[in-house]
């Protein structure tokens, strides 16, 4: 036992000495290249190191663990050291964030950040040069209360900066959040040892979230040319302040009042209206609550209780409105439903809210109401006839804010991933039916205004239309076999090409054309024309039954027509 | 007959319980704070083949939880691309995508921002429907063109909708195929100048990183992907380090 006590007593005074130290070497470096990080505990053998944060854009690889005991003054002394690589995918300024270890008594032991600086490519070239870009920042407190906020503003150097591409610089310490993720900024050139840079400057304010002390770094990447020339190529940097020393203590727990949610600011300001006096039991009543005044006022819940006896209480909605450029002053506003259920009811009990003030370092309670209520109507039993869903009953949008939205229950309709319709040919080809369509109607009536405007053509087209229809029927035999039928075709094809001919309408045309002397046939056509004409006289009127001679019909008539033509 | 007609109805209810099975094998992972087993059970269910956009979020939402971030933002990206107006996606998406990059994402380019409101399928529908009425509209008043004057107001209109829509369906399709994306999954990945792991490492990225895809080459059996961020960074990396659309 005593043993025990001896070693438990020798472990703590061990951990009680430890320290923990990083050290960076070299403090400049060339993009690319890699800086040497150690790490060294000394008083007690640690297992790991962890870095506070993952900065962006920076690697870490470990390289080694080493441990080494010494002797002094007859007491043997254990320390270890992590070796680390570490690496940036940009040149610029970076801070090396703090590294941590838990000791078994619950001691935290935390090494400082180092800031170094890494070069571009032909680092030689631009060593003697001005940084590209920095950060300098603003700071109006360097001890504040958990849960406070301060006002930062950040200016950021920059040279040849590109137009299009202003970010932010980001809070990048744990324990920290801004009041105000995208600020407002201002821009000036301002000259810094002999350089002319554009400076952007950021006005925002900062709130503590968490208790220790912490070296408050701003970091961001941001994109330049790599020269003056217009056309110069655009790269990235990384661009970062020097570590500011901040101290967070935790509220005082002494005249901490039970409903205390956290709030926390400076002569905050309470307001509470009922929207109703007289109701039925069930009817909603409309409660309006106002807190304002210089605090981080987004995080503050809805004051009073959840459960008021007598009433049943919706969620509340809230909206919030900021003053001033930093949001370090706010107007909260909670609207919150409440349905009285029983005719007893005679008031809204008063309701409180608790902060803690910065100026008087007091926890202040602030009071509103009893409201007088009238109820009337009967007793609503909770549970059984509960009144009817109301509207707005959603979270607090604040509340959902930040919040990562909860699992789908149902899978939904399960079904292959669709591809694209128009990668489908079938979709294509449909989709040219109507184009068809419109292209094969379009085209149909243009042809139609040509031949309205055209007659000659159409007459010549719906002529040779008839021609071939009627040759068709010529070459048959069945109309070979009854001349009659033979003849009057043969005589529907040349009324029309004559009429067509002489421009004159082919109805009205019979033999006494033949002594027309417009007809504009002479010769051995005319001739064929009287051949045709005498056999068709023969046939139709004479009746002389003597078969029909098609090869020689045929050959006159193509001497009519191609004389036509 | 019965008992044939019993087979295909037996057949699809225990295709349907095996469906459901992983889906809700995930959940139940997920909610006794196993989220690699979500995750697993999840993915089994992807394998499938079958597929929907709340398969796709659970799957990112326990990406996250998992501390996967790459993984969550393409499976969130996932989800949009199948239901582009899920507000609890783009929510979330952003949420991550703050993680990743410190609260300043980069933002979409303004093609894809007026492409994202609907799928390629939707922009598709919608250009051809509006494309069919005009072209009928049309044929049919040369059909008849007395009713030429009817909606002489409103067919304009229609057209150049019509024109607009298909111009977006297409350009939304180009930005899908000819713009192929990935998200990187490991911790860290060297980005080297060619694609050998014997070439010089020119910078690195880290889980969640998202790129474009340019180019993609196969060199001693490994697959490399020529990719570039954002902020306009090239280089090479193995294709196993991130996560693509299936093409």
């Amino acid at each position: 036992m005593r043993g025990y006590i001896f070693i438990l007593l020798c472990l703590g005074t061990t951990v009680h000495a430890a320290t923990l130290t990083a050290t960076l070497k070299p403090g400049t470096i060339k993009q690319g290249d890699s800086a040497i990080l150690t790490v060294r505990c000394e008083g007690y053998e640690l297992a790991t190191v962890d870095p506070e944060r993952t900065p962006s854009g920076m690697g870490f690889s470990f390289r080694g663990r080493e441990k080494q005991l010494t002797s002094l003054d007859g007491a043997d002394k254990v320390s270890v050291t992590f070796t680390y690589l570490v690496t940036t995918s940009k040149s610029g300024g970076y801070v090396v964030p703090a590294f941590t270890a838990k000791l078994p008594n619950g001691d935290l032991l935390r090494s400082e950040p180092l800031t170094f600086m890494v070069l571009d490519r032909d680092g030689d070239a631009v060593a003697g040069r001005q940084p590209n870009g920095f950060i300098k920042v603003q700071i109006d407190q360097s001890k504040v209360f958990l849960g406070q906020s301060f006002s930062v503003t950040m200016e950021l150097f920059v040279l040849r900066l590109l137009p299009s591409d202003l970010p932010v610089p980001q809070l990048t310490t744990p324990g920290f959040r801004f009041t105000r993720k995208r600020p407002e900024f201002f821009r000036t050139v301002r000259l810094e040892n002999g350089t002319r840079y554009d400076v952007f400057v950021f006005k925002t304010g900062a709130v503590a979230t968490k208790v220790g002390k912490r070296n408050i770094v701003f970091e961001t990447a941001v994109t330049v040319r790599d020269s003056n020339n217009l056309f110069g190529k655009r790269k990235q940097i990384q661009v970062t302040s020097n570590p500011i020393a901040m101290e967070v203590v935790p509220l005082p727990a002494e005249g901490r009042p039970a409903n205390f949610s956290g709030a926390v600011g400076s002569n905050l300001l309470f307001k509470v209206k009922a929207g109703s006096t007289a109701v039925n039991t069930g009817d909603p009543v409309n409660l309006s609550l106002e807190i304002s005044g210089r605090g981080a006022l987004d995080q503050t819940t809805v004051p009073g209780s959840d459960q008021w006896e007598g009433f049943k209480l919706y969620p509340a909605k809230s909206n919030i409105k900021f003053l001033g450029t930093r949001h370090l002053y706010a107007f909260k506003n909670f609207e919150r439903i409440i349905v009285p259920l029983r005719p007893d009811i005679t008031e809204v009990p008063k309701i409180e809210f608790v902060y803690f003030d910065i100026g008087t370092k007091k926890y202040v309670t602030r009071t509103a109401g009893p409201f007088p209520l009238r109820v009337t109507g009967p007793a609503i039993q909770t549970g059984i006839g509960d009144p009817p869903k109301l509207p707005n009953t959603q979270l607090e949008p604040d509340q959902k804010a930040g919040k990562m939205e909860p699992l789908r229950r149902a899978p939904g309709v399960l079904e292959p991933a669709p591809s694209p319709l128009l990668t489908r040919p079938w979709f294509l080809v449909a989709q040219a039916t109507p184009l068809l369509a419109w292209l094969l109607l379009l085209s149909w009536r243009r042809r139609q205004i040509y031949l309205e405007k055209h007659p000659a053509v159409a007459r010549r087209i719906r002529v040779q239309k008839l021609t071939r229809k009627t040759m068709r029927t010529l070459r048959q035999s069945n109309t070979q076999a009854d001349p009659d039928a033979f003849h009057a075709n043969v005589q529907i094809i040349l009324r029309e090409h004559l009429g067509m001919a002489m421009n004159r309408p082919a109805e009205g045309i019979g033999r006494e054309i033949l002594e027309d002397e417009a007809l504009p046939l002479s010769g051995e056509n005319l001739a064929a024309l009287e051949r045709l004409h005498e056999r068709n006289q023969l046939a139709r009127f004479a009746h002389v039954q003597e078969p029909v001679n098609a090869p020689l019909n045929f050959k006159d008539l193509d001497r009519v027509i191609l004389a036509l033509q | 007959m019965k008992r044939f007609l019993l087979i295909p109805m037996f057949a699809s209810a225990l295709y349907g319980s095996d469906e459901l099975s992983n889906f809700s094998n995930g959940n139940d992972a997920f909610e006794a704070g196993n989220f690699s087993g979500a995750i697993t059970n999840y993915q089994a269910q992807l394998e499938t083949g079958l597929t929907s956009p709340a398969l796709h979020f659970n799957l990112a939402h326990a990406s996250y939880e998992a501390g996967q971030l790459g993984r969550s933002i393409f499976h969130y990206r996932r989800t949009l691309t199948l239901a582009p107006r899920d507000g609890d996606a783009q929510q979330n998406l952003g949420r991550v995508r703050d993680e990743v990059h410190n609260g300043t994402p980069p933002k979409a380019g303004f093609w894809r921002r007026l492409t994202g409101y609907f799928t390629i399928n939707e922009w598709t529908l919608a250009a051809v429907t509006l494309l069919t009425i005009w072209w009928f509209w049309l044929a049919a008043i040369n059909w008849r063109p007395q009713w030429r004057k009817r909606g002489a107001v409103v067919r304009p209109i229609i057209g150049t909708a019509a024109v607009i829509l298909a111009a977006v369906a297409i350009l939304s399709l180009r930005l899908e195929t000819n713009q192929p994306w990935a998200v990187v999954v490991e911790k860290e990945v060297s980005v080297r100048y060619g694609p050998v792991g014997a070439s010089p490492e020119q910078f690195k990225w880290f889980d969640g990183a998202e790129l474009r895809v340019r180019d993609t080459h196969t060199a001693n059996g490994v697959e490399w992907i020529l990719a570039q961020d954002p902020p306009g960074r090239q280089g090479w990396l193995p294709a196993k380090a991130v996560l693509r659309p299936n093409r």
